[in-house]
């Protein structure tokens, strides 16, 4: 995270969790997440914790470090074919105007996204990025290279993210990064949602600017 | 609230979600009530959605020219990430936007400029805020009845007109209905209206034209209304309402609209046939046993001789089975009977249909809406019965 990424991401974090315990809500409580939305909309002070606890969760899944290693990633993968996956809209848009790149989402009227489809499928365009709509039920191009910018914690939608790379060719090496922020709540996240046998025997590898990154081959 | 929403015509959606996040901020009440007043204004605002092709085609192009990038054929290679390197993020960005004849800022803006909080407002429909709050209440209900079993409507004492008007609105909703009249006092009418969790498919069809129904019966003068509802986990509860509620309904008395496919078939068959007149039915045709049927329409001849019909809708499958029943077992003809083809999919049903001597001679098939085409041999029939 970038420092002043980080800054305020400590801030909005210590308001949110001085809330939970204040209202002494748990998440590890059947409801915990209905009771806390609850507890938010009764009252100013709830209202802020809300905010920030929003905030607190874009700064870690949308910072700016994740654009510049995206960067790097891309750079580092010229000549592959990518797909870049990002947990909401916002970010995917934001990605797509930093990087000039198509964005795939459900606001993309058909007859784009059947052209945006095709002209990855051709190899037209290196790099498609999407938010949820690629998870399921989408017939999506042959990708060798996945990088997961933001995610929920759900074990089924990373493998349907995953398996958009792993189709089986002979001869294919498929490579899978995902972008965690260090020392925050995104890396529970992420390991919650790694609880497959997929990981098993997982690499890190360093880049160019020194950074680790998990390999799955 | 309002006032935001009434000044926002010709704005930008984002502009819009701006200005109500400030008046919710400082909102008194329970978040969820803001929020779920903010979410009945948006309702009743337009905006404009229709694709941008120049948007599009701008896309495409600059797609072309990041991709030609992308792929090392640029004139400089993608290699280093600091200022002064080839593949420096701005010098990227900026050997694109000279490709396309643009600034790099304009370029970064107009991409993706027709998504939603890009959209321009078009029109906002005005309210009170007495009316909003009649809305927040009567959509409270709604979303009760969403989740519903069953639901009985008691009309202790509606006069024709307002019934009338209810009974349009039932079927307008497609709603399975059974309408019977109190013995003891001839005005007490009860409906049975089932629900949409009874119903094996299109249950979330069903349960909107159920909710769209609901403020229909704010408009009869007395009314008692008792409904099952499914809460969370599958708790089973009883919503109990009757006029006292004061829930003022924002549909209009609308005693004399006329909904676009009854105008469009009504015009199709005095067009074909003119000697015969389609209106929307106020009257209801008693049938053997206690049960009375309220039909769709009634057709008038020159001659003065009228006759009723009934259409049956996807989910309208028992009440078919058991009006073929009765019409099969009665030797009169009250009534000509339509079937929405997708009924027949239940091949026990298609079979009854397929055998019933009454069907053969006054029912028809159709797919979305009747046509005069199909109705016309019926009547003909019918004329010389």
């Amino acid at each position: 995270m970038l420092p002043d990424d980080r800054e305020q991401y400590e801030i909005a974090r210590e308001r949110y969790i001085n809330f939970l315990r204040k209202a002494r809500v748990s998440f590890n409580h059947p409801n915990g997440w209905s009771i806390f939305l609850r507890r938010t909309s009764e009252s100013p002070e709830g209202r802020e914790a809300f905010k920030a606890y929003l905030l607190q969760k874009k700064l870690s899944q949308a910072s700016g470090a994740k654009i510049d290693r995206l960067w790097e990633l891309i750079q580092l993968h010229q000549g592959d074919r990518m797909l870049v996956f990002t947990q909401d809209n916002e970010m995917a848009y934001r990605i797509g105007r930093i990087f000039l790149l198509p964005v795939l989402t459900h606001h993309t009227k058909l007859p784009e996204r059947e052209a945006f489809l095709k002209a990855f499928r051709t190899g037209e365009y290196p790099i498609l990025v999407t938010s949820k709509v690629l998870n399921e039920g989408v017939d999506v191009p042959d990708a060798n290279v996945g990088v997961i910018v933001s995610g929920s914690g759900s074990i089924r939608e990373h493998v349907q993210r995953l398996g958009r790379i792993l189709r089986a060719r002979p001869g294919k090496q498929a490579m899978l990064y995902e972008l965690v922020s260090e020392n925050t709540g995104e890396l529970f996240t992420n390991q919650r949602r790694r609880k497959h046998r997929a990981y098993e025997g997982t690499a890190v590898l360093p880049n160019q600017s020194g950074q680790n990154y998990s390999e799955i081959n | 609230m309002i006032k935001v929403f009434s000044g926002s015509v010709g704005q930008v959606r984002e502009k819009l979600e701006e200005a109500t996040k400030q008046v919710l901020d400082v909102f008194p009440g329970n978040a969820v009530v803001g929020r779920g007043l903010e979410k009945l204004l948006l309702d009743r605002t337009e905006f404009d959605t229709e694709t941008k092709t120049e948007l599009a085609d701008f896309r495409e192009k600059v797609f072309f020219h990041s991709s030609a990038l992308l792929k090392g054929k640029g004139k400089v290679g993608l290699r280093g990430f600091r200022e002064g390197e080839p593949g420096y993020l701005l010098n990227y960005q900026n050997e694109i936007a000279q490709n396309i004849g643009v600034s790099g800022g304009d370029l970064e803006r107009q991409l993706y400029g027709d998504l939603p909080p890009f959209q321009q407002v078009l029109r906002f429909r005005k309210m009170s805020a007495k009316g909003l709050l009649h809305r927040y209440n009567c959509a409270q209900i709604q979303g009760l009845l969403l989740r519903c079993e069953a639901m009985t409507i008691r009309l202790p004492d509606s006069g024709a007109a307002r019934l009338r008007q209810l009974l349009k609105y039932l079927r307008f909703n497609k709603l399975l209905c059974r309408i019977s009249r109190n013995r003891d006092h001839e005005k007490s009418l009860v409906l049975k209206i089932d629900g949409p969790l009874s119903m094996f498919l299109n249950t979330q069809k069903y349960g909107f034209n159920l909710a769209n129904f609901f403020p229909a019966i704010l408009h009869q003068p007395s009314w008692e209304l008792d409904a099952e509802v499914m809460m969370r986990k599958n708790q089973l509860h009883s919503l109990y309402l009757d006029q006292a509620c004061g829930i003022i309904s924002h549909y209009r008395q609308f005693l004399s609209y006329v909904p676009e496919e009854i105008a469009l078939f009504s015009q199709q068959l005095s067009k074909n046939l003119p000697s015969w007149q389609l209106t929307s039915s106020s009257d209801y045709v008693p049938l053997i046993g206690e049960s009375l049927c309220f039909p769709d329409y009634l057709l008038t001849h020159n001659s003065g001789k009228k006759v009723a019909l009934e259409l049956f809708h996807t989910w309208h499958a028992a009440p078919l089975r058991n009006r073929l029943q009765q019409l099969d077992e009665q030797n009169e003809f009250p009534l000509l009977i339509g079937v929405n083809r997708s009924l027949l999919k239940n091949a026990e049903l298609a079979n009854q249909v397929e055998s019933s001597p009454y069907f053969s001679r006054f029912g028809f098939y159709f797919r979305e809406v009747p046509t005069a085409a199909k109705i016309i041999p019926l009547l003909e029939e019918w004329i010389k019965e």
